[in-house]
């Protein structure tokens, strides 16, 4: 041992053998937890007082009342932009044309669901001719419970969409087609898909009540867009994946 | 508390900024506080526990940590309050042997630390410290706090934390030198000096 001040010496050697002792590792990921429990209860306590769940479904019942017609939300403008904007910076660049179009085709209203819900063929009737192979695979893999009231092409932006529009009772669906952007692309933004197999690889995303899945070809981007379970929502595009895939690479050949 | 009632009004993104700043400031002290917890205990186990209950009163007071202070002395204060918490509910009388008096009257002249002695010997030597004087050694010596951040930590005058810290220093050397002796350590060195 090297020599010290006698002073020194004495107190480097406790602080050597003190130092010697390190927390377990499983004390960080405990507190961690226990933090963890603290702030979900924080989050919950609000709820918990109670007149907020009264005060809440009072609310919601004016405002679906006053506001949703149809199905649709008739909002401000300005409030559904500020609104937009929120929900898109929760998404990567990549997802945000799908939750885009979504958002102001089907949730705000820009093709409202008609008063009376169309057959198929009829819905699909301002499809272009290109895009029936796409329908088709939709209409095999759709739940039941889901309708189709309108296929179409809408421009967003100057950008153009293929766009089918879905609705049961309470919730609505999209599925949108886009040509993919220069910067556009998951696998460039090193995204880790959420399922990958048989080609397709399928990329998830979430915004609010809003849940996104993706897969991009060469030159396209497609999105399944709903408030759907998270789950339900990525085996629905994990269905209808590989079809729209095989439709996509048609049209790029 | 008023602090939870701020924190359960505040938004999402102000609460996960809250998070960040607490993961950022107050976790790199972990290892530091644990195994001052464990000096202080005796007991790794209750250390876990103690530790675990400084992070969550830290967690429920963070907004009332100054940004830019000393975090470290601050988890210390709460450390040390919580250990003073839980020895009142671990023991129902106060430890005996504690009072500087006692110690006063018991002290020797001090004798030189030996060299050879191990890890385990040192600590073994500083768990026979009375807590009080232990806390002082701990952390004026080991943890390198100022003797003002030591006082305050405590929530005693500068001047006991030196009169502790000189007679833990003292007894320290004295279990140290005991221990070595049993070992035969040091004697060969004496013998050959003398």
């Amino acid at each position: 041992m090297p020599s010290l001040p006698p002073n020194q010496q004495p107190t480097q050697r406790l602080r050597q053998a003190v130092k010697g002792t390190a927390a377990p590792p499983q004390l960080q990921v405990k507190i961690r937890q226990q933090l963890d429990q603290v702030r979900e209860r924080k989050a919950a306590g609000v709820w918990m007082r109670p007149w907020v769940p009264v005060a809440a479904l009072l609310v919601i019942g004016v405002a679906s009342g006053v506001v949703y017609r149809s199905g649709h939300r008739v909002a401000p403008v300005d409030s559904q932009e500020v609104e937009a904007a929120a929900l898109l910076s929760n998404v990567s660049q990549t997802m945000r044309p799908g939750l885009d179009d979504h958002l102001h085709c089907s949730v705000y209203g820009g093709n409202p669901v008609p008063d009376r819900m169309p057959a198929w063929a009829e819905a699909a009737q301002d499809l272009p001719p290109q895009f029936r192979e796409l329908l088709a695979a939709v209409q095999r893999h759709m739940p039941e419970q889901f309708r189709i009231y309108s296929a179409h092409e809408c421009l967003r932006s100057g950008r153009k969409f293929v766009h089918l529009q879905l609705k049961t009772d309470t919730q609505l669906l999209s599925v949108v087609v886009t040509r993919r952007g220069v910067n556009e692309s998951f696998v460039r933004d090193k995204i880790i898909p959420s399922l990958a197999g048989a080609g397709t690889s399928i990329y998830q995303a979430k915004a609010l009540r809003f849940q996104l899945a993706a897969l991009e070809t060469r030159d396209y981007l497609a999105y399944v867009v709903s408030d759907l379970s998270e789950q339900q929502n990525l085996n629905l595009m994990a269905a209808l994946g590989p079809e729209i895939r095989q439709a996509l690479r048609k049209l790029e050949s | 508390m008023t602090g939870d009632v701020s924190r359960a009004q505040e938004s999402p993104s102000a609460a996960q900024a809250a998070s960040a700043n607490f993961d950022a400031e107050a976790m790199p002290h972990l290892n530091d506080l644990y195994r001052s917890a464990v000096r202080i205990l005796g007991d790794p186990q209750r250390a876990e526990d103690v530790v675990q209950e400084v992070y969550l009163q830290a967690w429920k007071s963070f907004h009332r940590f100054e940004a830019g202070t000393n975090c470290r002395a601050w988890l210390y204060k709460i450390l040390f309050h919580c250990v003073h918490h839980h020895r009142r509910k671990w023991f129902r009388f106060p430890l005996l042997k504690e009072t500087e008096e006692f110690l006063e009257a018991n002290l020797v002249a001090p004798a030189p630390i030996p060299e050879q002695l191990t890890d385990a010997q040192i600590l073994a030597a500083l768990d026979q410290l009375p807590g009080d004087f232990r806390a002082a050694v701990l952390l004026v010596d080991v943890e390198e706090f100022a003797y003002k951040e030591a006082a305050d930590i405590l929530g005693i005058p500068i001047g006991t934390v030196m009169s502790r810290l000189s007679r833990g220093r003292k007894l320290l050397r004295e279990q140290l030198a005991a221990v070595a002796q049993s070992y035969g350590i040091g004697q060969n060195a004496k013998a050959k000096s003398s």
